[in-house]
């Protein structure tokens, strides 16, 4: 496996937003910690996304884009998409005030010899938060290890989207690592 | 503990951290594509460790990193 096949997978990602599949998307997850930060062991590539049509029905439907996978012959599952290789999950977020503002303030990154927009590490950091799994709680603790998180930014952030009362109660697991108070 | 002792095990944990630090510098320092290198490197090293484990009693390898191997097999 060569790490150029990722590339392959941003041109299908661009090439989803072309055909209008999809509106806007950018990384998330683990891989958008990898980028920010340094490797860290993970099964798949994370992509927040709205869907172009997207309408007003109360389950959103991911069929169009497991129709594209279908017609351009790559395997899928209720979970997973894979695209040369790479377990992509597509996570529609235009019902998540969070993660569709993570997506609005993404910032492209070259890859390679692609472009992809990357979700902020606030943002990530206060939907790791949100998820509230020990393993999300860890990449916080390496963001904020690393000075990655812009404090005022990430307070003002947690207070808009209701998030601060968890981050109260959550937050000595970081007091070690000089993160926000 | 002697102090003596006590003095070398802190030692040898300021030495640890420090190249444990030197290390996450490199890490950090790495072009994105150079970090998904590493990526799949890692992919590669944590799935040989669940197969072992699997293979000496431990718990099975789970669900999605047989869905990872399958993705990459075919690739």
């Amino acid at each position: 496996m060569r790490a150029t096949s990722i590339e392959q997978v941003i041109t299908v990602l661009d090439d989803m937003r072309e055909v209008a599949i999809i509106s806007k998307f950018a990384v998330g997850g683990a891989f958008a910690a990898i980028l920010h930060d340094e490797p860290i062991s993970t099964v798949d590539l994370d992509i927040f996304f709205i869907l172009t049509k997207g309408g007003d029905e109360t389950i959103l439907s991911l069929a169009e884009i497991y129709d594209y996978a279908r017609e351009k012959g790559f395997e899928f599952d209720h979970e997973f998409i894979n695209i040369h290789g790479w377990l992509v999950q597509f996570v529609e977020s235009s019902r998540n005030n969070l993660w569709l503002e993570a997506i609005e303030s993404a910032s492209p990154i070259r890859v390679g010899n692609r472009e992809i927009r990357l979700i902020d590490p606030e943002h990530l950091a206060a939907m790791w938060l949100l998820a509230g799994r020990a393993k999300d709680y860890q990449k916080i603790s390496m963001f904020i290890e690393s000075g990655l998180i812009d404090t005022t930014k990430f307070l003002n952030l947690l207070k808009r989207h209701d998030l601060m009362v968890k981050w109260e109660r959550q937050n000595w697991r970081f007091l070690n690592d000089a993160g926000p108070s | 503990m002697t102090q003596a002792q006590a003095d070398l095990q802190n030692a040898s944990i300021l030495d640890l951290t420090r190249r444990k630090g030197v290390s996450r510098e490199y890490l950090r320092s790495l072009s994105p594509l150079e970090k998904v290198e590493k990526l799949c490197a890692l992919q590669t090293q944590y799935y040989e460790m669940l197969v072992i484990r699997e293979m000496n009693g431990g718990k099975p390898i789970p669900e999605k990193w047989k869905k990872w191997y399958a993705a990459r097999s075919a690739a």
